[in-house]
Formats: structure tokens, sequence, C-alpha cells
């Protein structure tokens, strides 16, 4: 047998014991759900809308796709807006990225709100020379001696979340806390950032520890 | 052009389960990225070329909710993969290996060797799903079969 005969053998065990609702009427009630089960997500997500960007837009003809700039990685990149609310751009060494934007009722997101959603976005990247860099709006600056082991390494996937780092970025308007995990070899597992310090504090008892955050005026 | 949900579903519910749980290793999150899958083909108003066109799109699609559900908090994870396994019937040893060795390569390697060697499609169709170059998938297509190569010995066939 080949190769690909012995491979479909081995994955046709796989079965999906999905009761999948198939009338109509009861999709429409699985889409509500959802859209209810969704409802904080949409709310963080137009939370963080903010009005005037002052970014160029061009609609394709028939309005299916759409492109706009947005500073990503440090350069005004054009990323194209599907009608199906994924986003694509290629970065700096050009990797392709695709990712999926939505609302919390899984509706697609117009390139407006892809604009306003991602025009303060963070990126990381870690180089062929091994430092790793932070990107936000037209700067770049390498935070590599800023990573720092983990106390209690996390798993992640099949990674570990061994070191991580927290910046407070500044110099650039809006201001911009950061946190980052990467595994043993500095490659990033998850980014998050925001206008205050987010997602990383220790509940202790009534009050939250913030990590310390190292203090970054980028000119 | 559009198939209805109902039929969609008994044509590519295994299919996008066997890809999520590859990437996934969970069988209740790969059941979520099923339903996430058809719901979200639902709701949308694309329009399709073909049939081919719409296999492409939900892989796209199912893929993508399985590597979201991989990175996020919401893993369900109630078992455990050698668990699961316990409950699989194989036909034969040769194929619970293979299963298992596919199973220990990185994900970047086993969502490309699923692609390629359970759903047929060729690097170059690949790359298009997964958005990445062709030389990349066929670096990890290379490095895949080299590893299960080395695991399994003459239960797997040199293509290099």
């Amino acid at each position: 047998m080949s190769n690909k005969e012995n491979y479909k053998k081995a994955f046709s065990v796989l079965k999906s014991s999905c009761d999948f609702t198939l009338e109509e009427k009861e999709m429409k009630k699985i889409t509500r759900l959802n859209a209810h089960k969704n409802l904080l997500t949409a709310a963080a997500v137009l939370l963080v809308l903010v009005v005037g960007s002052g970014t160029a837009y061009a609609a394709d003809i028939g309005g299916v796709r759409e492109t706009v700039q947005l500073w990503l990685y440090g350069k005004q990149t054009d990323v194209t807006v599907n009608d199906d609310g994924s986003i694509e751009f290629v970065d700096n060494q050009g990797n392709v990225h695709e990712e999926g934007v939505f609302h919390g009722d899984g509706s697609p997101v117009t390139a407006e709100e892809v604009v306003e959603d991602f025009k303060d976005r963070v990126d990381v990247e870690k180089l062929d020379d091994g430092t790793v860099h932070v990107y936000y709006h037209d700067r770049d600056y390498d935070i590599t001696d800023k990573i720092v082991e983990k106390e209690q390494k996390e798993k992640h996937g099949d990674a570990i979340e061994a070191k991580e780092c927290h910046l407070h970025i500044v110099g650039v308007d809006p201001e911009v806390y950061v946190d980052i995990e990467f595994d043993e070899n500095n490659e990033e597992l998850g980014c998050s950032y925001g206008p205050t310090p987010n997602g990383c504090g220790e509940v202790k008892g009534s009050k939250v520890i913030w990590p310390n955050y190292d203090y970054i005026e980028l000119n | 052009m559009r198939i209805p949900v109902q039929e969609l579903v008994d044509m590519y519910k295994n299919n996008i389960y066997a890809a999520a749980f590859n990437i996934c290793k969970s069988s209740a999150d790969a059941e979520d990225v099923v339903q996430e899958t058809f719901l979200q083909y639902y709701i949308t108003k694309k329009e399709f070329d073909d049939e081919k066109h719409i296999r492409y799109w939900i892989l796209r699609v199912a893929i993508n909710k399985a590597k979201n559900i991989q990175s996020s908090f919401r893993r369900k994870n109630e078992t455990t993969l050698e668990d699961y396994v316990e409950t699989l019937t194989f036909e034969t040893s040769e194929s619970r290996e293979l299963f298992e060795e596919v199973m220990k390569l990185p994900e970047k390697y086993r969502v490309v060797i699923h692609l390629f060697y359970y759903e047929d499609y060729s690097v170059k169709e690949i790359a298009k799903i997964l958005r990445v170059t062709e030389s990349s998938v066929k670096v990890r297509l290379s490095r895949g079969r080299a590893k299960l190569k080395d695991a399994l010995k003459e239960g797997w066939e040199d293509e290099q």
C-alpha cells in the first residue's frame, strides 16, 4: 500500500459524532444563541473602536474585497479585508498572514472596523539574528534584553510558555501596555496590548497585582 | 453556487473533524470546530465557484478555527490523546502506529502532511489554504516525511 492509502486507512477512524441541527429554524436558533454567547466579545471589540484614523481605503470592483493601509511591523502595509471577515497581509519577511476578524455574532467586519481595531496594533518579530523586536506604528524597538524567564512555566499547545516581557510604551500616541509570552527560544506565543495594563494581573484577595512593566520611550 | 448546509454536513463533517483533530488533538475541540465551521458557512453570504471551492473554503475556515482554539484558553481537553486513541478501532496495529507517530509531529508538519495525504491537496493548493509559500510547504512536507520514515522505518515508504 502507498503512504497515502496507509494514511487514509489510519485516519479514517476519526468520525465526527457531531449531531448538527439540520432544520433551518434550528440553525437560526443556533445563530442567535451563538450571537448571545459572544455578546461580551462583541462589546469588547466595539469598545476598542476609536474614531479618526486618517488611513486610506480602496475598494475593489464589486466591493467583495477591500484594501486598507495600516502600520504593521513598522511599515505602512496593504491589508486585504475579505468578505468572509478574514484579513490578509504580508509581513517584513514575506510571510503571508491571515487572521479571522468577526463580530461577536460571527458576522464579518468591514474595512473601516478593521482599521479602527488594528490601527494601534503591536507586532512582535524574532529576526534571523536572534533579536526580538516590537513594532508600534512606525517605530521599531529591540526588546531582546527585556525578555525574562517566567516564574511559573505554562503549557501553550505543544509549546511551553517559558519567558515573558511586559512593556509600557510611551512617546507614541496613544501609549500602550504590552504583555508578551515566549517559548524557551524566544519565539512569540502570544501578545496582548491595550491602553491600560491588561490580562496579566494576578488576583490576590481583593487586589490585582500587575507585572513590572519596562518603561520604553520611543522617540 | 451554494450547497445546502445539510448536504455539506453529510459530505464533509468527518473531513473537518479529522483536520481539526489533527491540530487540536482533542475530540471535544474538534467537534466544536465542526459545529462552528458549518455555522460560519450558514451565516456567510459568500457565493462559491464550485464544490471544490466550497471544500477549500470550509477546510480553511476549520483550520483557522482549530488554530484559534489551540492558542486560546477555551480548550476543553476533557480526554487525553492517549485515552482517546484507546477508544478508536484501528484496522491494523500499523495504522495505529502511523496515527500515533503523526500526532507526535510538530503542528506545522502535521497540518501539511494531513492535507497532502488525507485530502489529496497538491503543494500549491496547501500553500493557498495555509497562506504560506510553496517552498515552506515543501520544507514542512519533507521534514514531516523524514520524521515519519525515521519513526516507522518499513511502515513508511521513502519519498524523498
